[in-house]
């Protein structure tokens, strides 16, 4: 009975939403044209085809065509354009 | 679309960014919450909007990250009106417009007063204007308690009153004393006598004891409530007698009406006089004054919008000169006159009483009309005599 118990609270564990303490950061993609990032801790290189981003435990590389940053705040960013490649560094 | 709105109105700024550290410089705009957005690559740095409010500190910012700042386009309001501000007229105009506004909103340009059946409006007015309320007055630096308090410990024929300014507009309401019957403390034993002969119609005894009942006939000096009461114990109490007979009567009055008569006629000529009213101001428009003999007449012309009229506008004052002219009545132009004497006659010596009919007879005269009437009313006939007690 004590070792079902057991895994019952193992499995809830890993159910727990990870980032929830707010350490990690979010992406939230519409399509390929808009890319919003949640805890960004600042903006390493910003041209028209790379956008580079600090997220605190790396970096997001955005790779597109036009990109623009319509909304810049603290620890938010919003990004438009035509995105073609993320890549986590 | 808000905070669109807003930022037109308040005004931002479309600002180039040029330098090493263009990053650091938007990390930093980021951290510091600085009102920027809409960064795009240009060919030689970045472009990005910033409020009007803002601009300034960031100013700093780029020094200490080491890049440039280059305006590229203003927008909104603010800049929109810059090139009006050269206009000094229009400026003045619209400065002139918005002290004028603020100023004029703060005061009182309407009265309204309510709740009056017995005092004229008009007497209120002039009661409140003695008080200093008054078109033009200041809504806000006004004591109303104690205006309050002024009116109604000297007018003891308004027994509450309020004010309620809402705007620019003072409504007063009021509440008439109701007069209390006159109460004679003077405790000198009277009877009460006809002052007028008549047929009793209405009999009220307050204090005393009847001396007629309703359809006698009574003549002048009859008693009519006497203030020697008798009880049954046989004891005789001496009282001053109180109360109310109500009697028909009939009163008679003569005029003569001569034909020849001088009087002041229009001689079709007339002056006018404006006066431009504005805000309690009034502002005449024109030179001189009327020379008399004139019968004056006046006009106003108020501005009014829904009904309500606002204190802006012309009096205007029509004087037709008169001359003194003899005229010769007609004998029916003297009797009608002379019939408008006798209304005047029953209106000022009769206001109390309640007229029944009025019967007119004509006696012609070589130069006049002799008109005769007879007055036919019910009215109060009572008269207090002391009693003498030896």
């Amino acid at each position: 009975m004590s070792k079902d118990k057991g895994n019952i609270g193992e499995k809830k564990k890993l159910l727990f939403p990870k980032g929830i303490m707010g350490t990690g950061y979010q992406l939230q993609s519409l399509g390929n044209r808009e890319l919003s990032v949640e805890g960004c801790k600042g903006i390493l290189q910003y041209e028209q085809e790379e956008i580079r981003l600090n997220v605190g435990s790396g970096q997001v590389k955005v790779l597109g065509r036009n990109l623009s940053i319509p909304v810049l705040e603290r620890n938010y960013v919003q990004i438009e354009g035509f995105i073609i490649q993320i890549e986590f560094l | 679309m808000l905070l669109r709105l807003l930022g037109w109105l308040f005004g931002y700024l479309t600002v180039e960014v040029t330098g090493r550290s263009v990053e650091r410089f938007m990390n930093l705009c980021a951290v510091q919450k600085k009102d920027v957005w809409g960064f795009e690559v240009t060919s030689n740095g970045i472009s990005m909007k910033v409020r009007l409010s803002d601009w300034k500190s960031l100013r700093s910012l780029a020094g200490k990250t080491h890049v440039k700042l280059h305006i590229c386009k203003k927008h909104g309001l603010w800049f929109m009106m810059r090139p009006l501000w050269k206009r000094w007229g229009l400026v003045a105009g619209v400065c002139l417009f918005c002290f004028l506004l603020q100023f004029l909103s703060g005061r009182i340009w309407l009265i309204e007063i309510q709740g009056n059946q017995q005092v004229q409006p008009q007497e209120i007015k002039s009661i409140l204007e003695q008080a200093g309320i008054r078109e033009g007055i200041n809504a806000k630096g006004a004591d109303w308690a104690t205006l309050r308090q002024g009116i109604l410990s000297q007018n003891p024929e308004i027994s509450w009153m309020s004010f309620n300014p809402q705007g620019s507009v003072l409504s007063v309401d009021i509440s008439e004393t109701t007069q209390k019957p006159q109460i004679n403390n003077n405790e000198q034993p009277c009877n009460i006598l006809a002052s007028r002969d008549g047929r009793v119609v209405d009999i009220q005894v307050y204090t005393g004891k009847a001396m007629v009942k309703t359809g006698d006939a009574v003549v002048k000096g009859d008693m009519l409530i006497s203030g020697a009461v008798e009880y049954s114990d046989g004891c005789t109490v001496l009282k001053q007698a109180s109360g109310k007979v109500l009697a028909e009567t009939v009163h008679k009055k003569e005029i003569s009406i001569p034909f020849n008569q001088q009087v002041y006629l229009p001689n079709g000529e007339q002056s006018i006089r404006r006066v431009l009213y504005c805000f309690g101001l009034e502002i005449p428009l024109y030179l001189g004054s009327v020379k008399p003999p004139y019968e004056k007449e006046t006009l106003e012309d108020m501005l009014t919008i829904k009904g309500v009229t606002l204190p802006l506008g012309f009096k205007k004052g029509v004087f037709y000169h008169t001359v003194e002219t003899e005229i010769t009545l007609t004998q029916e132009e003297a009797q009608n006159q002379g019939k408008e004497k006798i209304e005047e006659y029953i209106k000022e010596n009769l206001g109390e009483a309640e007229i029944q009919n009025v019967e007119y007879e004509y006696v012609l005269h070589e130069d006049s009309v002799l008109v005769k009437s007879e007055i036919f009313c019910i009215e109060n006939i009572i008269f207090h005599e002391k009693l003498l007690i030896f």
